[in-house]
């Protein structure tokens, strides 16, 4: 339950940022810089008199709302490959198995800090490279789901009926086998969260002004000494944004196992 | 066994293959392609472009300049570092034990402490220590390592001055080991942190689970200790379910490291790719990225060959 | 515990408690001089790499055949006199200059030093298929005859009174002949493992960490006092870093914004090497954009210089409007200015076809979005804070700016292949000026002709005043086309231990006598 509390204050916070950040998050106001945490600015200025809270409320809109987008997609395009593959059996299977193994063994940072650097980034470039590196994962649970389903009555019964392949997969797999994509899913927005914020911390996410949490933090190594409470607010967003995914995740996951339990 | 570890090994060739495959397509991506990539070189004299043109058949088509990359990469030429002026393959080599060093440090945090904290929870009956469990793991899992890694270097190294603040030994001294590990310690734990949280998690996890079988509660009620029966029964069983754990987990720790590397300044693959990305290295680049993926599957290789010693099941599946 | 135990255990406490403390002793440390250095050379082979950085690093290596000392006075250095007019050095009509090379001098390898080497390292230079960043006077150098291994003549077709500036400093490292002569320049191991006649050898070379160099008994300038140098690589925060814990002697080139951190250390003091440098906003002439006179021009209205200069540089310079820095005897008062003004930027874009058409504050023409990429070197504070405020200033006049940030080590080459738009970085000029910006890089594409050759008449023409009026006629057509964006003056500032003794920087470096430091 506190779980779910964090997660939608922070939603919220990202979903409301233009109505209730005090300042624009992008004009710099160098004479006003490197201003610790004060009444007119809760969280403090940066390097070019940006105010730290503003900016933290937009980075948010980016960081949750890409890390969504990119679970979104994952799902989606690891539903329908791993399914498909767990249905068709034969060549297809092993095509697309190939496949996963083969981007499984990418470390998923690595490859999306190659792709982003040989591509102009944007919005929808990083989240298409996000997803791109995050699908194997769900591939392969949708597969093992469609595996072990395939061959209930119900399938039988729809497909002496006459259904094909892909209404099989759409109308009777994929719906039954939503409890562990869902949990798939919400653990991916965590990921994703992690991997975007690693990203731009490395330096390969979005080019600035634009405001990402992992950004932020590159930015404050180089002003430690002058300016430590740069540092601390948007890893403190990440930590709290991580945990709170991953404990609705865990609660979805004791759901769908049956277990029930209170947990988060 | 022999044959079991024979078929790993060589089921691993066609991932490394399809995974070149997938690397040279990523080269495909900028405007002008491997042309781009390895002759956009501006110090490049025409000889050198030559060469270049020559050596990777950049006017063939796509499917012969594969091979041609591909048997380039077998005989051992990975390219020419344009920034460090020297054949790429020894730019990389020469970090593969750096980033060793670092994930074998964090491997070893997480393992000894994970299942420490793991075994230890679940041999108490008190409810506290498992909820506190529960609560760090979150945070532990959740906290992004390039945070917690500049907040530890600059407070405990910056500021206090107790550990060295970054890089792999000291400057200019020769190497010694207690050097090392002095350089070791706060990047291995603070990388070993995350798995710490997962694997104590884990682990606590499947020894509550065994524990709760009939045959065990059984045991219980015949009065046998509630430690013997958790190193007898419980954790052989979750030893090698941690073992299929850490083998999935294994991109994820080198991704980690590469991270943890630029935080710390620690002289790994996983930095070198970093900076040669940012300095459009890209011979460098590829190199690093080739090798970075061998890391991978050699592990999980060795990974599934550990897991078939352990559990003879496996070996005739 | 019985008595005899209990002194059992205290004595053999004690021993312990001698042992540790005697191995803890640091064994008897060489001399050592650590350099902190905001970037990391690509190469060690000279005059292929701009970043003045890498030359910093070169001068302990290798040597040129002048050095300037504090007063700006020339000094031999591989020579055995400078040669002027009166001991017949140079010859009355200024086209020969004549060098008596020392006959001492070994390079690292014991081979001897002679004339050869002054020759080849010429023809390095001026070779075409070589890709030298700046070739600057070499260019005009039409022979070098070497009559015998310790005499070479330098001869060239008009008077040259920039031939010992350029010998001092910047491109003047002479290269080994014996030991280069029909290589590969760009991939022999020579890069990463050079050989000089300077009183420092290459030992060890970490990339990205550091590089670690020894002292050269057989210099001919005498043998350094110090054992070892270590330049350190790091970037803003390492640098300080280092600095708070006394592992430095000597930072080089620290930012404006570490100006107020490092003047309030203890043990160090922050001094001004002398230089002519400026910092500014390279223009590439060429693109599609910014061909347009008009755009460059509301680029500059749209600067407000001042608002940089008071916060990023603390108010430590004022802004520059020409392309050579006050502290220049050729810097010229007088050059069309460009003050901030946001409504004569406006219109001036107005003019040259770029509006708002679709209200989302950038301006389009054509279709085309009015996008220019600045490029930047990553890693130091100041100079992400100046290019980030004036993206933001931009932003202001409708102009969309986008951040691009590399390594110091590509900058050079990146702008050699004109792979930009606008650039952000710093440059220097000597005492006599060579030009290298527009007659050698010429990064900018600046092509009219006829102010070049104003420029290229200057090291021929005797008279100091002409010189003069020929260098400020130049700073005013660049400042009437705007072709350049000067920002402001860059004070060159390095913090120096207390610990050092010997630190003497002159117009040839930071680090030319580093043979005569001591560090207590």
């Amino acid at each position: 339950m506190a779980g779910l509390i964090v997660l939608a204050l922070l939603a919220a916070g990202s979903i409301l940022a233009p109505w209730i950040a005090p300042y624009d998050p992008t004009s710099t106001s160098p004479r006003a810089m490197l201003q610790p945490p004060s009444a007119q600015h809760l969280l403090g200025t940066d390097d070019l008199g940006r105010d730290v809270l503003s900016r933290l409320l937009y980075a948010g809109r980016v960081s949750l709302g890409l890390a969504l987008a990119v679970a979104v997609g994952s799902v989606g395009i690891g539903a329908l490959l791993g399914g498909a593959a767990g249905l068709l059996g034969g060549r297809p299977d092993r095509a697309i198995s190939a496949g996963v193994d083969t981007l499984l063994a990418i470390p998923p940072l690595a490859l999306a800090m190659v792709a982003s650097a040989f591509v102009q980034l944007d919005l929808a470039r990083l989240t298409a490279i996000l997803a791109l590196v995050s699908w194997p994962g769900v591939a392969r649970i949708a597969r093992g789901q469609v595996l072990s389903l395939r061959e209930r009555e119900y399938v039988e019964a729809a497909r002496a009926a006459g259904a094909g392949a892909p209404r099989l997969l759409l109308r009777h797999l994929l719906p039954n086998a939503t409890a562990p994509l869902a949990v798939a899913g919400t653990l991916l927005v965590a990921t994703a969260i992690l991997v975007e914020s690693a990203l731009s911390y490395l330096g390969f996410g979005l080019p600035p002004p634009t405001a990402s949490w992992g950004g932020m933090l590159n930015e404050a190594q180089l002003w430690f000494q002058e300016a430590p409470w740069l540092a601390i607010f948007p890893g403190l967003a990440i930590t709290l944004a991580v945990a709170s995914v991953n404990v609705v995740g865990d609660a979805l996951r004791a759901v769908a196992s049956g277990r029930g339990g209170a947990e988060g | 066994m022999l044959s079991y570890a024979a078929r790993r090994t060589l089921g691993a060739v066609p991932r490394v293959l399809l995974v070149s495959v997938l690397l040279f397509l990523l080269l495909q991506l900028p405007a002008g392609g491997p042309a781009d990539v390895f002759a956009a070189d501006p110090t490049a004299s025409p000889e050198a472009i030559q060469r270049i043109e020559e050596l990777w058949g950049l006017n063939r088509p796509v499917h012969e300049q594969y091979l041609a990359w591909l048997g380039n990469m077998v005989q051992g030429d990975w390219g020419f570092s344009f920034s460090q002026r020297r054949p790429a393959r020894a730019v990389v080599m020469e970090r593969l034990g750096n980033t060793l060093w670092l994930t074998g440090g964090a491997l070893l945090v997480g393992l000894v402490f994970g299942v420490g904290l793991g075994v230890a929870t679940a041999a108490t009956r008190r409810r506290a220590p498992k909820a506190a469990l529960q609560l760090l793991s979150v945070v532990g899992m959740s906290v992004p390592t390039f945070w917690s890694g500049t907040l530890v270097l600059l407070y405990f190294g910056v500021h206090l001055g107790w550990i060295p603040s970054g890089g792999m030994g000291t400057i200019g001294e020769a190497f010694s080991l207690p050097d090392l590990l002095r350089h070791l310690a706060a990047p291995a734990i603070v990388l070993g942190s995350v798995y710490v949280a997962q694997w104590s998690r884990f682990v606590h996890a499947g020894l509550e689970e065994t524990m709760r079988e009939d045959y065990v509660r059984t045991a219980r009620a015949k009065g046998r200790h509630r430690w013997a029966l958790l190193m007898r029964h419980a954790f052989p069983n979750t030893a090698i379910t941690l073992l299929t754990v850490l083998g999935l987990e294994l991109p994820r720790l080198v991704a980690g490291a590469m991270v943890t590397e630029v935080v710390f300044a620690w002289p790994g693959l996983g930095r070198l790719l970093t900076e040669s990305l940012l300095g459009r290295d890209y011979p460098v680049v590829m190199a690093a990225l080739m090798l970075l993926v061998l890391l991978v599957i050699v592990a999980n290789v060795a990974t599934d060959l550990a897991y078939g010693l352990l559990d003879p099941r496996v070996r005739y599946g | 515990m019985h008595l005899p135990a209990r002194r059992f255990v205290f004595g053999t406490l004690l021993a312990t408690l001698a042992v540790l403390t005697l191995a803890a002793t640091p064994a008897l440390a060489q001399t050592r001089a650590t350099v902190l250095s905001p970037q990391e050379p690509a190469t060690l082979l000279p005059h292929f790499d701009l970043l003045t950085l890498t030359h910093e690093t070169q001068q302990l290596i290798f040597d040129c055949l002048f050095v300037v000392d504090q007063d700006g006075d020339y000094l031999p250095n591989l020579t055995t006199e400078v040669p002027t007019v009166q001991n017949g050095g140079i010859s009355a009509d200024g086209t020969t200059y004549t060098l008596r090379l020392r006959d001492d001098v070994l390079w690292h390898d014991g081979e001897p030093f002679d004339a050869e080497d002054v020759r080849y390292t010429w023809q390095v230079i001026t070779d075409p298929d070589l890709p030298i960043p700046a070739r600057g006077v070499w260019e005009d150098v039409v022979a070098i005859d070497t009559p015998d291994p310790h005499t070479a003549v330098v001869r060239f077709e008009e008077t040259n009174v920039a031939f010992l500036g350029a010998a001092s400093a910047d491109a003047c490292f002479v290269l080994p002949e014996h030991r280069l002569a029909g290589r590969s320049l760009t991939e022999d191991p020579f890069n990463r493992d050079p050989i000089g006649t300077g009183a420092f050898t290459l030992q060890e070379w970490q990339s990205g960490a550091f590089l670690r160099l020894a002292a050269n008994p057989d210099h001919h300038g005498g043998a350094p006092a110090l054992d070892e140098i270590v330049i350190r690589f790091a970037g803003s925060q390492a640098a300080r870093t280092a600095l708070q814990r006394g592992e430095a002697d000597l930072a080089l080139h620290i930012g404006a914004a570490d100006l107020r951190f490092a003047q309030n250390l203890a043990g160090y003091e922050v001094r001004q090497a002398p230089d002519h440098a400026w910092w500014q906003f390279w223009i590439n002439n060429d693109g599609p954009i910014l061909s347009d006179v008009r755009v460059r021009r509301a680029l500059a209205h749209g600067l407000d210089k001042d608002l940089i200069t008071e916060t990023v540089f603390g108010g430590v310079v004022e802004p520059l409007d020409a392309i050579l820095p006050p502290s220049h005897w050729a810097h010229a008062e007088d050059v069309r200015a460009y003050p901030y003004d946001v409504e004569a930027a406006a219109t001036l874009l107005e003019e040259a076809g770029w509006t708002d058409e679709n209200g989302d504050s950038v301006r389009e023409k054509d279709g085309e979005p009015l996008r220019i990429e600045i490029l930047n070197i990553a890693g130091q504070a100041d100079r992400r804070q100046v290019v980030q405020i004036a993206q933001d200033l931009w932003s202001d006049i409708g102009v969309e700016a986008v951040i691009r940030e590399i390594d110091g080590a590509s900058f050079p080459p990146t702008m050699a292949a004109g792979d930009y738009q606008l650039a952000y970085g710093w440059f220097g000029e000597n005492q006599e000026p060579v030009f290298a910006l527009w007659l050698g890089t010429n990064w900018q594409n600046f092509d009219d002709a006829s102010a070049l050759d104003l420029l290229r008449g200057v090291s021929s023409t005797v008279d100091r005043e002409a010189r003069a009026d020929a260098i400020r006629e130049f700073q005013r057509t660049v400042a009437e086309e705007a072709a350049m964006l000067p920002l402001a003056p860059r004070p060159l500032l390095n913090v120096v231990s207390d610990r050092l003794e010997g630190y003497r920087p002159t117009l040839s470096g930071s680090l030319w006598n580093a043979h005569e430091w001591t560090v207590r």
